[in-house]
């Protein structure tokens, strides 16, 4: 008896619980104002704010990042259990719920950033979303001829990487569960066959 | 075989049912907590608990008609005003002076004025009747303290009231502050012109 793992799917769930824990400690997205006198840490499971040297949340945010870490705990979670039981019944069911997580999660976080940096452009403020620039606050709010412009700086930090793998690995486990989830036709030419061996499935 | 193929389905649709209201516990779970932790003051939904508490020692000390800012906690720890060091000095004959602050950085990260410079404008005439501006940056390291020197040129009727010998010649609110650039924690700040008498009134002072 030859028992199947879907190997993309085992290292997609490994990498969407590192992320989680990753990104409890450095944000996917991260702003600079000045020197370090403003700071937005963006994420969705721990974003922050930084102004001088308080550290503040938003509760809603909160509930929001917390929301967002149980769904990728349980996605990764389940992703491991469809893993080693592809075959299973309701293994697409399992694959159904955590392969999309990710993916969400991160066409959501981009999405909304670049939705952010479009409100800030309309305002006419230019935040950078990687590198830096000089930004020119608008001078219609500014009371007495004032003028202030500040170095602004945004990157992606480890985190979003690390969620883009997990993304791709969660798509390439989706795809890859036609093969895993075939029946095996008995015969010694399926044995023999190279997609057979180049399948990642062990013997039990 | 029958059997078995029903077996299946409602495995699927257990499976499938157990995996939506996970959906739904992990994502209404979460704000449903929140909103019932602050059923009281939806407010604090959106507002930080710092900015709260912030908002209510400014609203405090507004209706005490105190808005020193030594009230104010924003940074965690108590904003100290700059003292002064000696007795400011002064030349008459050039009307140079030179004066040094005792300033305590109350961050948590380096503080760092590179800029600081500014043109003293007489509302009388609009003439230019001195300037104001530090000679070097300065970097504070988090919670220490350090001497700025303040060097310019001023008449010395103004240089009298404003170290606090007041003559009477020249009301401090007479003046226009011109051109004041600061460069601090790298945010550059220019003002075209500051009346410091609007910035009184504004105070309440």
């Amino acid at each position: 008896m030859e028992r199947r793992i879907n190997w993309f799917g085992l290292a997609a769930g490994i990498i969407t619980l590192v992320v989680v824990v990753v990104s409890l400690f450095l944000p996917w997205w991260q702003l600079t104002i000045g020197d370090k006198l403003i700071q937005v840490n963006a994420s969705p499971m721990n974003t922050n704010f930084g102004l001088l040297s308080l550290q503040f949340t938003i509760p809603l945010i909160w509930a929001w990042n917390l929301a967002s870490i149980l769904t990728f705990v349980a996605a990764g979670l389940v992703m491991l259990l469809y893993s080693v039981i592809p075959t299973k019944s309701y293994s697409k069911e399992l694959l159904g719920f955590s392969y999309k997580k990710p993916i969400y999660a991160l066409i959501s976080f981009v999405a909304g950033l670049l939705v952010l940096v479009a409100i800030a452009s309309f305002l006419g403020v230019s935040i950078p979303v990687m590198g830096s620039s000089n930004v020119a606050l608008p001078t219609q709010f500014m009371p007495m001829g004032a003028s202030i412009s500040v170095l602004v700086s945004g990157s992606f930090q480890l985190p979003f990487w690390l969620a883009i793998v997990a993304a791709a690995l969660c798509i390439a486990a989706r795809l890859y569960h036609r093969r895993v989830a075939k029946v095996p036709k008995t015969g010694p030419e399926t044995a023999a066959s190279p997609t057979e061996t180049m399948s990642t499935s062990v013997s039990a | 075989m029958l059997i078995t193929a029903i077996r299946v389905a409602v495995g699927m649709n257990t499976v499938k049912i157990a995996l939506t209201l996970l959906t739904i516990a992990i994502t209404v779970g979460p704000l449903v907590y929140v909103v019932f932790i602050y059923r009281d003051n939806l407010v604090g939904l959106v507002l930080p608990p710092q900015f709260a508490n912030l908002g209510q020692n400014l609203g405090q000390n507004m209706s005490n008609g105190n808005l020193s800012s030594s009230q104010f906690n924003i940074t965690g720890s108590d904003f100290q005003m700059p003292q002064l060091v000696s007795a400011p000095q002064y030349n008459p004959d050039t009307g140079e002076f030179s004066l040094s602050l005792n300033v305590t950085n109350p961050l948590t990260n380096e503080l760092s004025i590179d800029q600081l410079s500014v043109q003293i404008q007489s509302k009388d005439n609009n003439a230019l009747v001195g300037n104001i501006s530090i000679p070097q940056p300065i970097n504070i390291q988090p919670g220490e303290s350090s001497i700025i020197n303040v060097t310019g040129i001023m008449p010395q009727d103004m240089f009298n009231q404003i170290s606090g010998q007041n003559t009477g010649n020249i009301d401090v609110n007479n003046i226009i502050l011109k051109n004041l650039n600061v460069v601090v924690g790298g945010i550059k700040i220019h003002f075209d012109e500051i009346d410091p008498s609007s910035i009184q009134s504004l105070g309440g002072l």
